[in-house]
């Protein structure tokens, strides 16, 4: 009681107090300034650099200009060393949606376009434009001056913005073409000009505003005129009165100037107090506006736009002169300078140029510092250009800004709580963030501290308290990303499972649909024989019954079923009257057929009610089945490994009567009103997905057909395409008969010189030689007329049959008849029959080849040597086959989802073969097919891995593209496009998917 | 050129840990004055003895634990630890009794948890509680104010034993009295002189003026918020007014409880001990009213007199949960969060 008491004593007294002071503020008729929490009151040291006027710089000698003086996509160059260059002109264009080009910021030539370390936390380098001055030449490329930009189209304003590469001065260099597109998607109401420039030592913004105050002014008008805000609020800290004079001056000017309209909106210079960090641009709205940006969120989120005085100075250059942005003010200050002062100095000059300018002191520099002494990054040398976004260059001296103190034990003693503008517990987030607790520390709203060092500042322990927060979101960070990394791995793993999954459920269903025919027939059967039977009636009925429960939605499964047992039914009628009336039989027996009967009859109701239901599912299901199941039809055709261009044709027709169906039922339904619209629309985009899957794959198919057809043709025995290769082959085959056959002579000879020996054995074996001669001779023969006949033509059964008259060759046959099946299993149709065949062919072949062996050893005769040779290359010849027969068997499984993901992997399916061919080939021509093979292979692999990423590339864009559309989406479309984008993400997994499998053969590569 | 690479922000305030420290110090002067002033030789020699055997057990402990013993010695954080110990101990305390404290204030409530900035509980406070619970009479000998009518040497000689303390000196605080005037009623007790002694009651009252003030100078240097010391002596004001108010012959007014004992030392140089108090302005709040409640309950119904370290003690139990439960309402957050659910998260 006594607490909320208390608390409530505390809270009234408080808003009893801003009520008053609020009360005051109005009566007095001036700008109100609220508080934000917090904030230091560093020593400014602004007096040192803000008591000269703004002078140019000198023109540089030489300008470095990175591609990357923005938030976003880095710049991309248009020039080429050695060209030459005119101030203004465009060097680097944007790239993307936040991005800004870069120009030219002195007439000159291109030297290099090379990595050089940039001015940036990091210290690393990036890609820079480096321009040598020709000469005093000054020569511009301006853009079109729009002294009358009232004129102007809004979407001319900001692309000029664009065009001129105008990117916000203060901070992180955002776009501004971007900021002035804000009317998009937020109501603006107010634009502040952030002129507060709370930094110690930085004077940048107080002395453009007092040497270009009209330009300010015009500047706010043109990006008022974008944004249409109902107040324009120079917030400025108390500390620049000459600014505040300059500004009021102007605007008294602008507004007595009767050539010009009246201004649109409310525009006032409101003075807040000097403390840091009311310049931080979420202090200063809540200076000014007393609204609090969103935790990430945008001002634009509280209708509010910030803009810095440099570059809406920018603005007004770039809209009244043409000028894009090369260059800006830039405070050279700091103890160690003798001569501190603001210059103008183009972009990309070299930061000791600069700090020239500003006379060092001989004693050195001991720390430079790029931004402020509260917020800057020191730099590690004086030879980096200066950025859009450079703004001070501090030049201190040992005594000015010492070292940091050696770290003390943190005594909580809550100063830095005291001082923080964010409203966060420092101390709290120190020893989260040192103890690595970083889950602890985002709960205690890290992400918002704005690193402005006002806790470090006050830290009595000397803290690098921003240090240890960077450290921390950094972690976070990195974590973040690493759980992102391993969510999409694990998405793609569950998709990948979940259509393995459907698939088998596809084949699971197609079998089952076998099966229920087969089912269906026998119960056919089974009502024959009831007919036939009385007592076997209640059998037949409970066969029906038996088949009613089934899964099927076969409504002629059903009326089959009704059918018999109607027979049923009347047979046990007809029975049971029979015996009535015979009255032969006993009670008993009546009895049952009366069971019988009834049991009959509950069947056949059964039965009908089965019917009945079956038919009105198959009626409210049937368009959406009609299309799904032709749509998975389809896809399972297209998905066969057997590729058939005529099969992917049909399938790809399928498909496309499939999606005309579901589009024709789900218009329909959407007509009707009735029915299950969304799951219409589900199956339409599948239907749809199909198609494109069935074009897909056969684009694929055709483009492989076409690039394996050399290849793979001249594998085929038959010589159905007949290059060389095959013939080649087949003449060594016939030139081994003919050896085979001359040994045999020659042995026949020996031995009949000799008188020893097996003779009729021998002449046996010539007869054989010559006869397999002849046949080789015979299927060259063929080959070589088929070369011409059978172009194009199928080859898995021609090859097999090819293998199969191979078989009947002895040992010298053996091995090129093994040679000539197993290319034949390289032909795109990778049919695993053939494959079979031509590996019982090689099977064959190394048991002749074996026993040709042995009889030749137990003879002694014969070039022993040779069969040895030719069993080696026959048993090669069958390891090889069976290789590609697994292969062709495991990639009629793992093939089906790539080819069907990518469209691309039926090119690949004959590569093992492929590989194996070479391997198989005889001595002669092993090395070159061998690198033709593998140089196709890694010509195909290539090309599909080029096109499996423009297929993601393709992908991601769709799904871009489509969850922007769900995000600017009402809600009638909404579930239309959230079903869509659901869509695109499956088919980018996909893609992805597909992708990484290629990578994955590439890398085995 | 070799320049400084460095972490921003690079400029710090003048704010370091040891000035925090000597502010305090500087801070008690009025207080110990005023002490002195009131009870002689020995607070001074208290002080002095607790400094000195509190800075060498400090160092001691420093090198035993491996840290660099003059860097740590220079924060002063030892000096304010022993300072605050001495002037809560009654001036007749012999020296052993001070250095009993200080260890147990140094070593084990400071050190042994880690040192600076590591220890859960007011050292001092550690040490006075330990004191008043183990050496209960001599920690209730406080002697009538009587300036330094006692001798330097005699004063020295009591310090270390050598003569007895005469019991005669001894005088009762204005919270023991009133504490044990029995059947008496409130307005019987003002009334009879014999039970407490005008010089008592006026020493007590000038020397929470006295602590009163050196708080205000932690409040205007800033060194301190005013969070703890209003809700703390706001809280004891508006429990002990309604007290008083429902029964005021058997309850002691507001103005007894703020000014004759320890309230506003404890409210100023004890509460806002920060290491061990709470941390955001609200959970600042919260600690106070609790020690201020405390206070009260203990002095009324509890067995001792006083009760700003059992108080303090117990409020430091609660800081953690204080902490979690306190947070304040970051820039552009709708509401505060409350409590550590890491769940919530996901």
């Amino acid at each position: 009681m006594v607490l909320s008491l208390l608390k409530s004593m505390v809270t009234s007294s408080r808003s009893a107090a801003t009520a008053e002071a609020e009360h005051t503020q109005k009566g007095q008729g001036a700008p109100r300034v609220f508080d934000f929490h917090g904030g230091i009151h560093p020593p400014e040291h602004k007096a040192l650099s803000n008591r000269a006027p703004l002078v140019a710089a000198p023109l540089p000698r030489e300008v470095v200009l990175p591609l990357s003086q923005h938030i976003g996509a880095p710049a991309q160059p248009l020039v080429e060393i050695g060209q030459r260059v005119k101030t203004g002109e465009l060097i680097a264009r944007a790239q993307g949606m936040i991005s800004a080009p870069v120009h030219a910021s002195i007439t000159g030539v291109v030297t290099a376009i090379e990595p050089r370390q940039i001015p940036h936390v990091s210290g690393l380098e990036d890609q820079c434009i480096v321009i040598e001055r020709e000469g005093e030449i000054d020569e511009w490329a301006r853009l079109e001056a729009w002294r009358d930009w009232r004129q102007q189209e809004a979407q001319d304003l900001i692309q000029r913005l664009q065009d001129a590469g105008v990117v916000g001065q203060g901070g992180a260099g955002f776009p501004s073409a971007v900021k002035a597109r804000v009317r998009e998607r937020h109501a603006i109401d107010t634009l502040i000009l952030n002129a507060a420039e709370c930094e110690p030592y930085i004077t940048a913004d107080d002395l453009t505003m007092r040497t270009h105050p009209e330009a300010l002014i015009e500047g706010l008008e043109i990006l008022a005129s974008l944004i249409g805000p109902e107040c324009i609020l120079i917030g400025i800290e108390d500390n620049k009165p000459e600014a505040v004079i300059a500004l009021e001056q102007a605007i008294r000017a602008r507004r007595a100037d009767k050539r010009l309209p009246p201004l649109d909106s409310r525009l006032e210079v409101v003075v807040v107090p000097t403390r840091y960090p009311s310049g931080g641009e979420k202090q200063l709205i809540k200076l000014l506006t007393d609204r609090e940006v969103p935790s990430r969120g945008l001002p634009a989120d509280v209708g509010v736009v910030v803009h810095n005085p440099g570059t809406v100075r920018a603005v007004q250059r770039a809209v009244c002169f043409g000028e894009p942005m090369i260059s800006r003010v830039v405070t050279l200050t700091g103890e160690a300078l003798q001569h501190p002062h603001n210059v103008e100095a183009r972009l990309g000059t070299s930061i000791a140029d600069l700090l020239r300018l500003a006379a060092p002191a001989p004693t050195g520099i001991a720390r430079l510092v790029m931004g402020g002494p509260m917020m800057g990054f020191t730099l590690e040398s004086d030879a980096l250009p200066i950025i859009k976004t450079t703004n001070c260059l501090l030049a201190s001296s040992p005594e000015s800004l010492p070292a940091p103190a050696v770290e003390q034990p943190c005594i909580r003693c809550g100063m830095c709580e005291q001082a923080c503008p964010a409203e966060l517990l420092p101390q709290q987030l120190y020893w989260f963030s040192k103890a690595r607790e970083f889950d602890k520390a985002e709960l205690y709203n890290l992400a918002d501290c704005i690193e402005c060092g006002a806790c470090s500042y006050v830290c009595p322990s000397q803290i690098p308290l921003v240090q240890y927060y960077r450290f921390a979101k950094g972690e976070i960070r990195s974590a973040q990303h690493e759980a992102r990394k391993s969510e999409r791995a694990r998405h793609r793993f569950e998709f990948k499972q979940a259509r393995m999954a459907r698939e088998e459920a596809e084949k699971e269903a197609k079998r089952q649909q076998r099966a229920q025919a087969a089912q269906k027939s026998a119960a056919a059967r089974a009502d024959a024989s009831a007919a036939a039977d009385t007592t076997s009636a209640s059998a037949a009925a409970t066969a029906a019954a038996a088949a009613q429960p089934a899964p099927a939605t076969d409504i002629k499964a059903f009326k089959t079923a009704r059918a018999a047992a109607n027979i049923a039914l009347k047979k046990a009628e007809k029975a049971l009257k029979a015996a009535q009336d015979g009255g032969e039989s006993s009670e008993s027996d009546i009895a049952k057929l009366e069971a019988n009967v009834t049991a009959a009859k509950t069947k056949l109701a059964s039965a009908e009610s089965a019917l009945k239901a079956a038919s009105e599912a198959s009626e409210s299901a049937a368009p959406a089945a009609a299309g799904a199941s032709t749509a998975g039809t389809a896809t399972t055709g297209a998905a066969t490994p057997a590729a058939d261009l005529k099969a992917l044709k049909t399938a790809r027709a399928a498909a496309n009567i499939a999606v005309k169906k579901a589009e024709k039922a789900l218009k329909t339904a959407q007509d009707s009103g009735e029915g299950d619209i969304s799951a219409l629309e589900t199956s339409v985009a599948e239907a749809k997905a199909r198609l494109a899957k069935a074009e897909a794959d056969l684009k694929a198919a055709s483009e492989a057909s076409e690039s394996a057809a050399p290849a793979a043709a001249s594998t085929s025995a038959t010589g159905a395409a007949a290059p060389a290769a095959d013939l080649k082959a087949l003449k060594t085959a016939r030139a081994a008969a003919n050896i085979a056959v001359k040994k045999a002579e020659k042995a026949l000879k020996t031995a009949q010189d000799s008188g020893e020996g097996d003779i009729p054995a021998l002449e046996a074996s010539v007869t054989d030689a010559k006869s397999r001669l002849a046949k080789a001779e015979g299927d060259l023969k063929a080959a070589t007329d088929a070369a011409g006949a059978a172009q194009g033509a199928d080859k898995g059964p021609v090859a097999s049959a090819a293998a199969g008259s191979a078989q009947t060759t002895d040992t010298g046959a053996a091995g090129s008849s093994a040679n000539a099946a197993a290319p034949a299993a390289a032909a795109p149709s990778a049919d695993i029959k053939a494959l079979k065949t031509a590996r019982a062919a090689a099977n064959i072949a190394v048991k002749k080849a074996e026993k040709a062996l042995a009889r030749a050893s137990e003879s002694g005769e014969g070039d022993i040597e040779d069969l040895q040779t030719l069993l080696a290359t026959a048993q090669e010849n069958l390891r090889a086959a069976e290789v590609r027969l697994n292969s062709a068997q495991a990639g009629s499984t793992d093939a089906t989802p790539a080819a069907k993901g990518a469209g691309e992997l039926i090119p690949e399916a004959p590569k093992p073969a492929a590989g194996s061919v070479g391997r198989g080939s005889m001595a002669s021509n092993v090395t070159l097919s061998q690198a033709e093979i593998e140089a196709s292979r890694a010509e195909n692999l290539a090309k599909r891995h080029k096109q499996v990423s423009i297929a993601v590339k393709a992908a991601e864009a769709a799904h871009r593209k489509a969850e922007a559309a769900l995000s600017e989406a009402d809600d009638e479309n909404r579930q239309r496009l959230a079903t869509k984008v659901d869509r695109t993400r499956r088919n980018l997994e996909h893609a992805r998917e597909s992708l990484a499998e290629v990578q994955a053969l590439v890398d085995a590569q | 050129m070799s320049l400084m690479h460095a972490s921003s922000p690079h400029a710090h305030g003048p704010t370091a840990t040891s000035r925090v420290m000597a502010w305090v110090l500087a801070a008690t002067l009025p207080g110990i004055a005023v002490l002195c002033w009131h009870y002689g030789w020995g607070v001074l020699f208290n002080l002095v003895f607790a400094c000195l055997a509190g800075v060498a057990l400090e160092a001691l402990l420093l090198k035993l634990r491996g840290r660099p013993v003059s860097f740590f010695l220079k924060d002063n954080s030892a000096l304010v630890t022993c300072v605050l110990l001495a002037v809560s101990l009654p001036p007749l305390a012999p020296w052993w009794l001070v250095l009993t404290g200080v260890i147990a204030a140094i070593v084990v409530a400071k050190q042994l948890y880690g040192g600076l900035g590591q220890n859960p509980f007011n050292p001092a406070m550690v040490a006075y509680a330990l004191l008043l619970i183990s050496f209960p009479v001599e920690m209730s000998r406080w002697s009538s104010p009587d300036g330094f009518a006692i001798g330097f040497t005699d004063s020295l000689q009591q310090f270390f034993g050598v003569i007895a303390t005469p019991d005669a000196l001894t005088g009762a605080t204005p919270l023991d009295a009133f504490r044990n005037k029995g059947e008496l009623s409130s307005s019987e007790f003002w009334a009879d002189p014999n039970l407490l002694p005008a010089a008592n009651l006026l020493a007590w009252q000038q020397m929470a003026i006295a602590w009163g003030l050196g708080g205000l100078v932690l409040l205007a240097r800033r060194l301190i918020t005013w969070h703890i010391p209003v809700a703390m002596l706001g809280s004891l004001a508006v429990i002990s007014a309604i007290f008083a108010f429902v029964d005021g012959e058997q309850h002691a007014s507001p103005l007894i409880h703020l000014l004759c004992g320890a309230a506003i030392f404890g409210a100023f140089f004890i509460a806002t001990d920060p290491v061990t108090a709470a941390t955001s302005n609200k959970g600042k709040l919260y600690y106070g009213v609790g020690i201020g409640v405390l206070i009260y309950l203990i002095r009324t119904f509890g067995a001792y007199p006083d009760a700003i370290a059992f108080a303090v003690l117990l409020m430091n139990f609660s800081v953690p949960f204080i902490d979690y439960y306190t947070q304040p309402r970051s820039y552009g957050h709708k509401k505060a969060r409350r409590g550590i659910k890491l769940e919530d998260k996901a």
